[in-house]
């Protein structure tokens, strides 16, 4: 029984990211589309429709992470889930979504590919390692945009001062894996976009234990 | 048989102390009452129960256990408040089979027999209800979920009439269906008095009356008469309420009535009934 609520919650939470999926897929196709037909492959610096979707993804789920972490909480425990059968079903789905996210962008990047006007460049991503490992620290970092947007929206949903700590560090988590990745190129000799994926990885476990902690005790409100 | 036992709880928002040594007992096959003046922290007692927060200090317990955070308690209570349906697009279809899905023993044939007292069309969703029908698919909501612990806090805010009747009636139904704890947190005292076993009154954090409900209502008693008689009679006498129709006075007195009083009432001058639960109520918790 108890089990199943995680797995209910997982699904329910899933659906309302998907939800949410739904308008924001076609709005950015649609956006990608107009600002390469009005200003030029040349103009958009030849991005290619999933380098360009990589980056809004995850601002989505960012937006994703902050309505789930502020407004189903008090749902999930109207249900009778604990806070941490509803944690648990917020990282799962948040997982969930990051991958499916991912392949959906890429599978309708062939399409976009296909059109005559659209970037063919992957620039926006300092990734030089083997593409599935390119394509492991993208999904990633979507889901650390996530975790991190969770925290904001727990954070809020308990107080000013933790919602304030959850932008503060969703702001050290967007930049710290780009800035931190030629120190550990340099230092470990390895391919361009080692230290993206290590220092994510790093991140998603911290946030992970961080969400935790926002979520454990959090009072309900009415 | 699922009880809920406070015992000597607290509870602090802050700095501030909402609860203050609470005691309570609420045992199944029994309907309790809440009352309480706004602020008086029924809320915030139901709250506790539902674990949407923590007690500060003292002992709750569901089922003998600790609820909070404890997942085969949890799902044994459910907590039917006012909520916001504004922006809810789910139907109430949806929230049937959402309810369905987590609560294993929702009982849906009986759902829709509630709902369809209240002719809800189960296809709108739910910011299309009026607040009142709203109001109902909660109640139903709660009833249906079969949870051995259930508390209604003014659940009928909204609800017309009719509505709230209806809704009383289910309550008396349901708890003849299953021994379950139903409380029932009102500010329309003088409605719903009938349903409860026993009354539990909130004062400013602190339990002030737990007991069933004829011995409350055993605390007073209610005299009609000519208004002269009536003025005569209650000379000595403590009178919480009063209210005149012509020459006609009713009068709510604190006490039991003395052997000459009785002669009074046998004599057939003045007549006597129980005192209403509102006017002692609203004496009690008279600051």
């Amino acid at each position: 029984m108890n089990n199943n609520k995680v797995k209910n919650g997982t699904m329910d939470l899933s659906v309302i990211s998907v939800f949410g999926a739904f308008w924001y897929i076609p709005i950015f196709t649609v956006i990608y589309i107009t600002l390469f037909l009005i200003f030029g492959a040349e103009e958009m610096d030849n991005m290619s429709y999933f380098s360009m979707g990589a980056n809004s993804n995850r601002i989505f789920m960012l937006v994703m992470g902050i309505i789930i972490g502020s407004s189903f909480i008090k749902w999930a425990i109207g249900l009778g889930m604990t806070r941490k059968q509803f944690y648990k079903a917020n990282m799962y789905s948040g997982a969930i979504l990051a991958v499916a996210l991912t392949i959906t962008m890429i599978i309708i990047s062939l399409f976009i590919g296909l059109l005559p006007f659209a970037g063919t460049e992957h620039i926006n991503q300092p990734l030089e390692m083997h593409p599935a490992m390119n394509l492991l620290t993208i999904t990633l970092l979507v889901y650390l945009a996530y975790l991190a947007g969770t925290l904001i929206g727990a954070g809020f949903y308990r107080n000013g001062w933790f919602g304030t700590l959850g932008i503060i560090i969703t702001i050290l988590c967007s930049f710290i894996p780009e800035a931190l990745d030629p120190l550990i190129v340099n230092f470990s000799g390895l391919a361009s976009g080692t230290g993206v994926l290590m220092t994510v990885v790093v991140l998603i476990a911290a946030l992970v234990v961080v969400n935790y902690y926002f979520m454990k005790d959090i009072v309900i409100k009415i | 048989m699922v009880n809920v036992e406070f015992k000597n709880v607290d509870l602090n928002i802050k700095k501030d102390e909402i609860l203050r040594g609470i005691n309570l007992k609420f045992e199944p096959g029994r309907i309790y009452g809440l009352l309480g003046r706004n602020g008086a922290g029924k809320t915030t007692l139901l709250s506790l129960i539902a674990t949407y927060r923590k007690v500060t200090r003292g002992v709750l317990t569901v089922d003998g256990q600790d609820p909070y955070e404890n997942e085969n308690i949890m799902p044994l209570v459910d907590f039917l408040h006012q909520e916001d349906y504004s922006e809810e697009s789910e139907t109430v279809e949806d929230y049937l089979g959402m309810a369905e899905r987590y609560k294993p023993s929702f009982d849906m044939d009986y759902a829709l027999t509630l709902l369809d007292e209240y002719k809800i069309d189960l296809k709108k969703k739910m910011m299309e209800l009026s607040q009142g029908q709203q109001a109902a698919v909660d109640a139903s909501m709660g009833l249906a979920t079969m949870s051995p612990v259930v508390l209604f806090d003014e659940v009928t805010n909204g609800m017309d009439a009719p509505s709230r009747e209806k809704f009383y009636h289910q309550v008396l139904n349901a708890k003849n269906r299953e021994n379950r704890v139903i409380v029932l947190s009102t500010h329309i005292v003088s409605e719903m008095d009938y349903l409860f076993d026993e009354v539990v009154v909130i004062h400013h954090g602190k339990v002030l009356v737990d007991e069933p409900v004829d011995e409350f209502l055993g605390r007073g008693y209610q005299v009609t008469g000519n208004a002269e008689d009536i003025d005569e009679f209650t000379k000595d006498k403590e009178v919480v309420n009063s209210r005149t129709l012509g020459p006609t006075k009713a009068v709510s007195i604190l006490g039991v009535p003395s052997s000459e009083d009785e002669k009074v009432f046998d004599s057939g001058k003045l007549s006597y009934s129980a005192m209403r639960l509102q006017d002692l109520f609203i004496n009690m918790t008279e600051d």
